[in-house]
């Protein structure tokens, strides 16, 4: 019954239905203007880009057993329905042709000519009024997608609360904590992205000697470099470089491997291609770890001209991870958080640790005034007292003669108060040591190197 | 996955949740309509799962219809018990049963309309979306996909018949506790009715077209894993 082949040819203005006129769907849109005689659509492959399904056939199409599937469901077995063309406005167009429109007009995306030619049907078809009920109360039950973005703490509290029901047997080292979770963060991030974004200029800022450089890139660009970095760890990992074959020679530089990848045919696919390798190799790396355990923790791992233990590679690439992750919610106007509390309270004392360091290559540049006294290895020396307020803070005391003297309290020269947020900005090379905004006090020397040394910390 | 969760691997988890925490929250968020209480579901589902990585059989569907199936139990559970205690502490105005009954399947169904309109095939879900939250009529938006006015209509027809199998299934009775078949949380049209579990004893809520027996062996779209 009701197959394309027994439609009567009644005109649209025929008799009156006995069935109950189905009331009209949602208000249709604003004027499409006229479109008066239906031309039916070039008879092409209906398949179109829809290849990914497979093109079967509807999932309720009559609820009555008895009837033969009707052809036009199957678009892909029968891709010729050829319907006859019809030029002339005036008959209604034929079953088959008023069942395919069912769809759009629950959505009252017809025009009112096939709105109310679809109606007139559905009077007297009952397999298409009873569709046309269902998928208009279908219609009922389209939403909004959330916009709600998922509070970025909530990843650490759930996590926790499993763990705390269930302990790993294979644990994330907490060592890599603040990694696993400013990946997972800047995941989000980029997945609620959409593909114009990731072209969006990012402007990306360090501290190299005396004063700031930039660089413009996109956001793709950004991941390329993080992941070129992180490449870094993964080698000394024994994981596969994210480089291949065209992973510069000699030892390891950020700097070169960046640029190496962005010059790489990879470094050019499409802009949100370094999304998917990025964070597979983010969960290879917190994988590799959680299996190889404490024995890697002390692991040396080449960045050119010094090296860093994998604990403290993981905080590096976590902050790094942080610091454009904000590079690129700037660029395209997301709000980003900072880590967690105790999370940027490891990654603070990272950088107080390497700023000994800091202060020698300076030294050794001529960048600094050479120690004013000779300290034995291992012994107290000049100090300053390095007060980091607000989340994550403390108190460090940074040896200012040589990174093997000791700092401590007792020999504090000077002291500088700053907040967590100020320092990561200054550490990230992202304000300039003459412009943080520092409370100091004592040796006005010391003070100055020890924000200098800090801001070079910095890199590409 | 289930293995690496099984192994009791903490990496494992922390990738679930990435994969699965915003689909497992907006389900949640549907049906109780609360961002605290989104929140406790996401925390309750992941624990779940954590602790029960066996629960998920393979063979009955996709992890992600899974979870999504745990989600809205949960989510259901914990409506109900909302809704109880508000019923209870109404006293003699307190919303009849039914009228609760019928709240709570609303919610569940709205949260499988959600489950479903994610899970159908992009080409179907992006028809949709422009012709209703765009408001595009179908010859616009078969311009605007590329794509011919018969293959827009046909979209448009197929999501909504997709859509439509959330009216089929029943919200989850009182006494329906742990078990979390996966063919109770399916959306490919397939699993909608033919195997419906035994979920104690309320009838099925049953659609006015009733069961749709000429449903076409599941072909796999839906499914996102």
């Amino acid at each position: 019954m009701n197959g394309p082949d027994q439609w009567d040819g009644r005109e649209v203005s025929g008799g009156p239905g006995e069935r109950p006129r189905i009331p009209a769907p949602r208000a249709a849109p604003e004027d499409r203007g006229p479109l008066p005689d239906l031309p039916p659509a070039p008879v092409t492959d209906p398949a179109g880009d829809a290849g990914a399904w497979d093109g079967d056939s509807p999932p309720h199409d009559d609820p009555r057993a008895d009837t033969p599937r009707e052809p036009e469901a199957e678009p892909l077995t029968d891709p010729a329905p050829a319907p006859a063309p019809l030029t002339a406005p005036t008959p209604a167009p034929p079953h088959r042709v008023l069942k395919s429109l069912l769809g759009a007009w629950a959505l009252s995306a017809c025009s009112a000519e096939e709105t109310a030619a679809v109606e007139e049907h559905l009077t007297d078809c009952a397999s298409c009024a009873d569709e046309a009920l269902r998928l208009r109360d279908a219609v009922g039950l389209l939403h909004p997608a959330d916009s709600l973005d998922l509070d970025p703490l909530l990843r650490s509290r759930v996590l926790e609360g499993c763990l705390g029901r269930r302990p790993a047997r294979i644990p994330v080292p907490d060592w890599a904590a603040p990694y696993d979770a400013e990946t997972a963060k800047l995941d989000a991030l980029l997945r609620d992205m959409g593909e114009a974004e990731w072209r969006a200029p990012v402007r990306l800022r360090w501290f190299e000697g005396e004063r700031p450089v930039e660089r413009e890139t996109t956001v793709a660009g950004v991941m390329g470099h993080l992941m070129a970095v992180d490449g870094l760890v993964a080698t000394a990992l024994g994981l596969p470089d994210p480089l291949g074959t065209a992973a510069p020679p000699g030892a390891p530089n950020p700097l070169i491997r960046t640029e190496t990848f962005w010059r790489s045919p990879d470094g050019e696919l499409g802009p949100t291609a370094a999304h998917g390798p990025w964070r597979d190799q983010s969960y290879s790396l917190i994988r590799q770890v959680s299996f190889a355990g404490g024995k890697v923790a002390e692991l040396a791992v080449p960045y050119g001209d010094f090296r860093l233990p994998l604990r403290d590679a993981f905080l590096d690439r976590a902050f790094e991870c942080w610091v454009h992750a904000g590079d690129i919610a700037e660029a395209v106007d997301y709000p980003y958080e900072a880590p967690a509390a105790a999370h940027l309270h490891r990654m603070v004392d990272l950088a107080a640790r390497l700023l000994p360091s800091a202060l020698a290559d300076r030294r050794r540049a001529g960048l600094a005034a050479p120690p004013q006294r000779l300290v034995e290895a291992g012994a107290p020396g000049r100090t300053l007292h390095l007060e980091v307020e607000g989340n994550g803070g403390g108190h460090w005391y940074i040896a200012l003669d040589s990174p093997a003297a000791l700092g401590t309290p007792d020999h504090t020269v000077a002291h500088i108060a700053l907040d967590s947020a100020e320092f990561c900005q200054l550490a990230a090379g992202h304000i300039l040591p003459e412009e943080a905004a520092a409370g100091q006090h004592g040796e006005r020397d010391a003070i100055r190197e020890v924000l200098f040394a800090t801001a070079s910390l910095s890199r590409l | 996955m289930q293995q690496r969760l099984a192994r009791g691997e903490a990496a494992a988890l922390g990738e679930l949740y990435d994969r699965f925490a915003s689909l497992v929250h907006s389900l949640a968020h549907r049906v109780l309509d609360d961002e605290d209480a989104a929140d406790r579901i996401t925390r309750e589902v992941f624990a779940y799962i954590w602790e029960h990585p066996d629960s998920y059989d393979p063979k009955q569907g996709s992890l992600r219809s899974w979870v999504a199936g745990v989600t809205r139990h949960q989510a259901v559970q914990r409506l109900r018990q909302t809704e109880a205690d508000s019923a209870r502490d109404c006293g003699d105005d307190a919303p009849a049963p039914a009228e609760i009954e019928q709240k709570i399947r609303e919610a569940s169904t709205a949260a499988r309309a959600d489950y479903i309109v994610t899970s159908m095939p992009a080409p179907l879900r992006d028809a949709l979306e422009l012709a209703y939250f765009q408001r595009r009529d179908y010859r616009q938006t078969a311009a605007d996909l590329g794509v011919t006015e018969d293959e827009a209509r046909r979209r448009l027809r197929l999501g909504l018949q997709l859509l439509s199998t959330a009216h089929n299934h029943q919200a989850l009775p009182p006494t329906h506790r742990t078990t979390y078949t996966s063919s109770t949380v399916r959306a490919t049209p397939a699993a909608s009715h033919a195997s419906q579990p035994p979920l104690g004893s309320r009838p099925p809520h049953t659609h006015r077209s009733g069961p749709g027996s000429s449903a076409p062996p599941g072909s796999g779209h839906g499914r996102a894993l």
